[in-house]
């Protein structure tokens, strides 16, 4: 049953998620095909440079170790076409120590967005195609970034600047869940539907499939959502983000749903955004302290209430409230790192 | 019907030929009244704003006087609908005096186009022009703007005229009538490919491209183009095809550049189903 399917894949995509944590690469036999192909970002050499189930397991068995370590999963986007299935999602980290005789974290956050293709076999889904692109954002001290820059490739944040021959593990026009399978199964309840328009939005944002920007918009788009640019609101909310992508390596706009609200005159869903990678909230760090360790949300960066309408069948962005800079969420972290609390 | 195709095919080239013969009468038998006119070497707007048949007719007479101009229409694409179509084309263009010196620039265009009174007119012109350093840059900025060719959020005075995820023929004009010759659907499936690149909408080059895509792995390339491709505000790369050899399935064409010094290019071609895919190039040859 698709719905089945599309269950167990987000699970098994937990798993596999949790394995960083753990650095115990044995659940990745079940989880990943015998030929899995696996292109990273952060790989030494080249993007190739662990293309192998082996080379999976390295990535879990080497992940830099800290004192903790915070993952949340953000855009969350499945797409299920017969025995195959297309999935991304933007995995935000925090890698955090304890500095002796010190209530404040030496901390460091990164996201790591990945693009999977999956397979039914017979013992269940597994992937045969792992892309992923791990993007820093922002550390306490150096010597704590080094150690993870000592194990992982990052390469220059410019593109201009790119003279290292790395381009990103993720070719949106190939490997997003909406490009792979425009045709998909319809498995998604209407909050999911919801949540996976947003995701095409901002994680087509992030690899500059730009139509997809526009098609996730309402064509009565607010003039409260348009607070630059200048002509109808598609065009100026899209425009001028169009080009000011084009010069980086690295964007990661996480986004994730706090609660959704359906109403006959609007729908409208609180969401919050982990850490606006492009935004001077960047430069005013969360500070990781003792008594916030492991309270989900606490770094997340911003807050806003977006208005979604459907049209012909499809959930489009039609208004919001300007995005709150600061820290918000905080609630009790719990044990699914989709943080669909309210979704189910 | 083939003959809205030739007409607005006749039109933009009668619109372009204007720009060397200053004859600015019969624009008003090619531009509507009240056409949309977002023009990039408009510095006085933020959206290069020059509306109306009143508008253009100021732009055309306004171009920087040189002794000659030359130009070349490449990379046309139209797609029709009933009394609606709308086209994009990469127009390369040399403004040259007597005494040598020039001005090179490529003004790439997304119009959209009304029939009325059996009459194909523009209502909305989106034009981007991209300049090459030339003798007489000095001179044409006098009159013309330009913002440096970086991709970067601050722009000067305003962003691109042609938002090209939705200003092209195909988002807007999604179904269209069947006119072409096999050789212009070759054609236009080249252009498709180059707007693709020079527009940064690389989900056009992965549909135009082959499967068997000879030269490189076919993601491989387009994931390395469009990186190469991502520090700038404006990319062209207008051909001229010079000829096209179309044998069952399979086409050969050769192709020269209208800058780079008309370097040729050989470019393969085979039709899967019903579309007409690149299968190779080679530069040089």
């Amino acid at each position: 049953m698709p719905r089945q399917d599309y269950d167990e894949i987000k699970n098994k995509f937990e798993l596999y998620v949790k394995t960083w944590k753990s650095g115990d690469a044995t659940p990745i036999d079940d989880l990943t095909t015998d030929n899995v192909s696996f292109h990273c970002s952060a790989a030494p050499n080249s993007n190739t440079g662990w293309d192998s189930q082996d080379g999976v397991k390295t990535f879990t068995q080497s992940y830099p170790k800290t004192d903790v370590l915070q993952i949340g999963v953000y855009n969350y986007a499945c797409r299920i076409h017969g025995n195959e299935a297309q999935m991304s999602a933007i995995v935000c980290c925090e890698s955090l120590n304890y500095v002796d005789g010190q209530e404040e974290m030496d901390g460091f956050s990164y996201s790591i967005t990945c693009a999977v293709h999956w397979v039914k076999t017979e013992s269940g889904w597994k992937f045969d195609e792992l892309h992923m692109d791990v993007y820093p954002f922002y550390w306490t001290t150096d010597g704590l970034y080094k150690s993870f820059a000592d194990t992982w490739y990052f390469g220059s944040p410019l593109v201009i600047d790119g003279t290292d021959g790395r381009i990103p593990a993720i070719i949106g026009e190939f490997d997003l869940p909406w490009e792979r399978f425009p045709e998909c199964e319809d498995v998604l309840t209407e909050e999911e539907k919801i949540v996976d328009s947003s995701a095409k939005m901002f994680t087509s944002a992030d690899y500059s499939i730009n139509l997809n920007r526009c098609t996730t918009r309402s064509q009565f788009l607010s003039t409260n959502a348009v607070r630059c640019g200048k002509g109808d609101g598609i065009r100026a909310t899209v425009a001028n983000k169009r080009i000011k992508r084009l010069k980086e390596r690295y964007w990661s706009h996480p986004w994730r749903f706090d609660a959704i609200e359906f109403n006959e005159d609007k729908t409208v869903a609180r969401c919050l955004t982990y850490r606006p990678f492009g935004w001077k909230q960047r430069n005013h760090e969360f500070v990781w302290t003792r008594s916030n360790v492991g309270i989900e949300h606490a770094n997340v960066g911003g807050y806003d209430w977006m208005e979604y309408v459907k049209e012909d069948g499809v959930w489009k962005w039609a208004d919001d409230g300007g995005l709150r800079l600061g820290i918000y969420g905080v609630d009790p972290y719990h044990s699914s790192l989709y943080g669909d609390r309210a979704i189910n | 019907m083939r003959k809205d195709y030739d007409a607005i095919k006749q039109n933009f080239t009668s619109f372009i030929e204007t720009w060397k013969t200053r004859d600015v009468e019969c624009l008003k038998d090619l531009v509507a009244v009240d056409v949309h006119g977002f023009l990039s070497i408009i510095g006085s707007s933020e959206g290069g704003e020059q509306h109306s048949l009143f508008g253009i007719r100021a732009f055309v007479q306004d171009i920087p006087q040189t002794d000659h101009m030359d130009y070349e229409i490449c990379h046309y694409i139209c797609r029709v609908n009933g009394n609606q179509a709308h086209q994009a084309a990469e127009v390369p263009c040399i403004a040259k005096n007597n005494n040598g010196d020039y001005f090179t620039y490529v003004a790439t265009f997304c119009n959209g186009w009304i029939k009325e009174d059996e009459t194909w007119k523009m209502n909305e012109i989106r034009m981007d022009i991209m300049e090459y350093e030339s003798p007489l840059s000095e001179y044409f900025k006098k009159t013309w703007y330009f913002e440096d060719n970086l991709a970067v959020l601050t722009a000067a005075v305003h962003l691109p005229c042609v938002f090209p995820d939705i200003d092209n023929p195909y988002y807007r004009i999604p179904e269209c009538e069947d006119v072409l010759t096999e050789e212009e659907k070759i054609q236009e499936c080249f252009a498709k490919f180059i707007y693709g690149i020079d527009w940064i909408v690389f989900t056009f080059c992965r549909d135009t491209l082959s499967d068997g895509f000879k030269n490189k792995d076919k993601k491989t390339f387009v994931a390395e183009t469009k990186w190469e491709r991502q520090s700038f505000r404006y990319w062209c790369h207008p051909y001229m095809f010079e000829n096209i050899e179309i044998n069952g399935d399979f086409a050969v064409a050769r192709l020269s550049s209208m800058i780079d010094d008309c370097r040729i290019q050989k470019v393969e071609f085979v039709k899967e189903a019903t579309d007409w895919k690149i299968l190779s190039y080679a530069e040089g040859v």
